[in-house]
């Protein structure tokens, strides 16, 4: 058990230097920052300045030398607006995870109790109208939803603020906007891992028992019909670092999708690499974690 | 409380003492390629404390039997289209669906096949085995019931119970596990025991074990039970009467003695035959050849047509009526139906 | 009774196709179906509003946007350069994530464990967020979005049919054809990837959809498809400003997003439920 953990955490690493690397070369090939930074009139001189303070005229692979470096004392450079990065990004930090959490708990919120009525109710009209209802969450894309909402909540009803981070209310809209997204694939997972469970015999013999309909279903099909659906939840998760990206940008969110975004326009190079790397970091922490909850919460694996 | 039974053991139940009673049931699964007559018009009965058997083949209907008398359907498309049940006087067709759920586990128990895939994994085997009880008697204060449970634990020969009721049921062995699936059961006190195959993924000794142990248990607690079951052997150990089932349909029926001594459906004959007895000088295994019908194209006329070593052209073109064995059971085979054994029709 | 209609509805293709059949065909007509060339600027008649509003004409139906240019027009225009990204990087992902797959599925061993890796590296990358980066290093142009998508496409193509190849492989017909003495190339060919065909169309309906959204979304942030040339997300994008006056700007591009992911995934679903070998009941 321990040694699958380490192993793991051995992979993780690993992948974590491959992407720098990826991340770290390819960053460059977009051009010379110094040209966005410096304005077009400024004598070759003062270019060459700021390429002397950026770092950027060392040789590439002293300048990956550097940085690898770095990174194991968590250094993430500096980026060229003169601040570390790390501070930068752990100052972006709370604002994308906050937002991320609440879009799960809107996405399980809606998807779940959907996935449990379609899966009770399969082949009815509500077994239709919620797998409608998923089709068309998977066919909005996050962005004019955002809009969308913001159009009828925010400016129409005014009931709602629509840009910044700045309270409970909020939340609100970006959550959905983003949480839309994975319940399509939430409420399939919990319809077939519904009745996946409801055909087991278990189910039935707790049918024969003569148990009242509402305990079959809660106290007995829910929870091991949840085990692959939590699982997914972690992933979803994940996922909302990508959505990130557009939300936070029609919401003038303060988090990583626009540091992102911004360090990419600007060519900040430490910025964008520092993302990348946190994000990917992120994810492989997800996984990871994914797969020690799957075996927390079966019994089976722990005794057997 | 138990009964005392004061009738010959054997023949059918006089009316008083009926406990269950099956009458021309009938199930149908409704799939794409066609209807599948899972019970095809089944009739029997069961007095109460008394042991019967439900013998046949997989696929002969005998689980979906069970299900129907207890209307819990395994399959989404399967729908119940004819017949009544009788329990203890009421008619459970025109039950409620709340006034089933009374039924099930409180009334009438069920013993399902696979003990391990019948617990649910993630719960702990004591709070599976209250589940009936605190379900069905909501007034009963927990330490009651605790104990209660912990009783029937004791009685199904559980060692240690107090020990074992937050553990998992994997954590148990096989003929364990059946012993608690068998407790469940018996925690209310029913007052009849559907036994599906009960002791099919055990090992021939543990079997005897639960057998004898259910046996002491009925004697016990007054209680009926339908045995399911497609051995034979278990028949004999401990069943007073048989039906024998094929493709839907019960062909014969009567008392363990009779039906072991003289065999009268050739289904049932062949059955017999096929069983090996020790000692015996026979080189090769009997078996009835052919294979089981499909359930999807059956005949007009007898089901076992195909297979049936006395077979004669009235058989294939209409089903054979139903023929007194003289001892309260019965026999449908045109083979059988003699000038001097008339037939009886609808029972 | 309606309640069954809209079962039966739901249950055939009839809509979905409908739609796909209306998007497909006017993108690949766009030239005649389209009442104005997408990038004529027309300043004396921007930002209308569309035909059924006061101020609307009938000779704009959907509006134009502040440079005059017709919305309808434009939608139609852009419809064409999704379906067309869509395919390209369908085409190249999908061959090359179904190739890996084979070869990966059937092979086993080193190849399969290198395959493997990659594909599940590329699976857990954000994928807005690293194809921000990298068209940003490629340069914004149509080819490089085609590009940057192919890998995401290209591993979930090969995650799935590896999965179908390790099944398949262990079939009789593809052991009979290996005691024929039949080359590895050939049994991939001729027996395995007939076979996996199946889930070929599946997966595709399916990633199509996804595609069109991280497509769009892309052109939304301004990293998708150059301008002038009219994309949907990028549309969406332009009309950010105006949204609550002059909401046509927004509204009808996505709309037009919505309408095709979704004939889409209703298309895959039914697919799916078509070919799915355990559909027994009614």
């Amino acid at each position: 058990m321990v040694g699958y953990i380490v192993g793991r955490m051995a992979q993780a690493v690993l992948s974590i230097l491959v992407i720098t690397s990826i991340v770290f070369m390819l960053v460059r090939l977009t051009g010379d920052p110094a040209d966005v930074l410096v304005p077009d009139y400024a004598p070759p001189a003062v270019q060459e300045r700021i390429r002397q303070q950026l770092g950027l005229d060392r040789p590439l692979y002293e300048q990956y030398a550097r940085y690898i470096g770095g990174l194991l004392t968590l250094d993430l450079g500096t980026s060229f607006s003169g601040r570390p990065v790390i501070d930068v990004l752990l100052e972006h930090l709370p604002a994308t995870l906050s937002l991320a959490l609440a879009s799960l708990v809107v996405a399980l919120g809606l998807a779940v109790p959907l996935g449990i009525l379609s899966a009770m109710y399969q082949g009815s009209w509500i077994d239709t109208v919620a797998r409608a209802i998923a089709l068309l969450g998977q066919s909005i894309p996050a962005f004019w939803l955002a809009m969308m909402l913001i159009l009828i909540f925010g400016v129409g009803l005014m009931w709602l603020p629509v840009a910044h981070r700045s309270g409970l209310s909020s939340y609100i809209l970006p959550a959905i906007a983003m949480g839309w997204a994975p319940v399509a694939g939430i409420v399939r997972l919990t319809r077939s891992s519904m009745l996946e469970v409801m055909d087991s015999d278990y189910i039935r013999m707790a049918h024969a028992k003569g148990l009242p309909n509402r305990v079959i279903y809660i106290k007995h099909a829910l929870r091991n019909a949840m085990i692959p659906v939590l699982t997914f939840g972690g992933l979803v998760l994940g996922g909302f670092l990508n959505g990130s990206v557009v939300v936070e940008n029609v919401f003038a969110w303060p988090g990583v999708g626009t540091m992102v975004l911004d360090g990419v326009t600007l060519r900040d190079f430490p910025i964008v690499q520092g993302c990348v790397i946190m994000v990917a970091t992120f994810f492989i922490i997800i996984n990871l974690l994914v797969d020690l909850l799957y075996v927390a919460l079966d019994p089976r694996i722990r005794y057997g | 409380m138990p009964e005392n039974v004061s009738r010959a053991i054997g023949s059918p139940p006089p009316q008083e003492q009926l406990l269950l009673d099956v009458r021309d049931l009938k199930t149908h699964i409704f799939l794409r390629s066609g209807v599948v007559k899972a019970v095809d018009g089944v009739s029997f009965t069961v007095g109460k404390g008394e042991s019967v058997g439900l013998v046949g083949e997989s696929g002969s209907g005998k689980t979906m039997t069970c299900l129907s008398v207890i209307r819990l359907m395994s399959v989404p498309t399967a729908r119940i289209v004819g017949g009544e049940t009788w329990f203890d006087g009421q008619n459970l067709m025109k039950k409620t669906a709340a006034e089933m759920r009374e039924y099930r586990g409180r009334r009438i128990a069920m013993i399902m096949q696979d003990a391990l895939a019948s617990l649910n994994p993630t719960l702990t085997v004591g709070d599976q085995v209250g589940e009936p009880l605190r379900y069905h008697d909501r007034s009963m204060p927990k330490p009651s019931r605790i104990k209660r449970v912990l009783d029937v634990m004791r009685a199904v020969r559980i060692a240690k119970p107090d020990e074992r009721l937050n553990e998992f049921p994997h954590q148990f062995s096989g003929g364990m596990r059946q012993r608690i699936v068998a407790a469940m059961g018996l925690s209310t006190q029913p007052g009849l025991i559907i036994a599906d195959e009960p002791t099919t993924a055990l090992d021939v000794t543990i079997q005897a074990q639960f057998l004898k142990l259910m046996r002491d248990l009925q004697r016990e607690n007054g209680m009926a039970v339908l045995w399911v079951t497609h051995d034979l052997g278990i028949v004999a150990q401990i069943c007073d009467r048989v039906n024998v089932m094929y493709a839907g349909r019960i062909v014969e029926s009567g008392t363990v003695r009779r039906l072991f001594k003289q065999p009268l459906h050739p289904y049932t004959m062949g059955l017999m035959a096929s069983v090996p007895v020790l000692g015996a000088k026979r080189k090769r295994l009997h078996q009835i050849k052919g294979h089981p019908p499909d359930l999807l194209k059956l005949p007009p006329g007898c089901a076992f047509y195909d297979r049936c070593p006395e077979r004669m052209d009235v058989c294939r073109q209409s089903y054979p009526p139903q023929v007194s064995d003289g001892s309260g059971g019965h026999v449908n085979c045109w083979a059988r139906t003699t000038p001097s054994a008339p037939a009886l029709g609808q029972a | 009774m309606l309640a069954q209609f809209i079962y039966r509805l739901r249950r055939s293709p009839i809509i979905p196709a409908l739609i796909l059949a209306t998007l497909v065909l006017s993108a690949i007509f766009a030239p005649w179906v389209a009442p104005y060339p997408p990038v004529k600027v027309d300043l004396a008649n921007a930002m209308l509003p569309p035909f059924f509003q006061s101020g609307g004409s009938t000779a704009h139906l959907l509006g134009t946007d502040k440079v005059g240019r017709d919305i309808l027009s434009r939608v139609i225009y852009g419809g064409r350069v999704s379906l067309l990204l869509a395919g390209y990087v369908l085409l190249i992902g999908g061959t090359l994530g179904t190739v890996l797959g084979l070869v990966s599925g059937y092979m086993r061993g080193k190849a399969d464990a290198i395959i493997q890796r990659g594909v599940e590296a590329i699976l857990s990358l954000p994928t807005i967020m690293v194809a921000l980066v990298f068209v940003f290093v490629l340069g914004q142009s149509f080819i490089s979005v085609v590009l940057i998508l192919c890998p995401f496409i290209a591993a979930r193509f090969a995650r799935m049919v590896r999965g179908d190849a390790l099944h398949i492989r262990n079939m009789g017909y593809v052991a009979l054809a290996r005691v024929a003495g039949a080359s590895h190339t050939r049994i991939i060919f001729r027996h395995i990837l007939p076979n996996v065909a199946g889930t070929l169309i599946v997966i595709a309906t399916l990633e199509v959809g996804a595609l069109i959204l991280v497509e769009s979304s892309l052109s939304f942030l301004g990293v998708g498809v150059p301008p002038p040339t009219p994309a949907w997300g990028l549309m969406v994008s332009d009309g950010r400003e105006y949204l609550a006056s002059k909401y046509w700007l927004t509204l009808f591009p996505g709309l037009a997003i919505v309408a095709t992911v979704l004939a889409v995934n209703w298309l895959g679903d039914w697919l799916r439920d078509i070919l799915d070998p355990k559909r027994q009941f009614l």
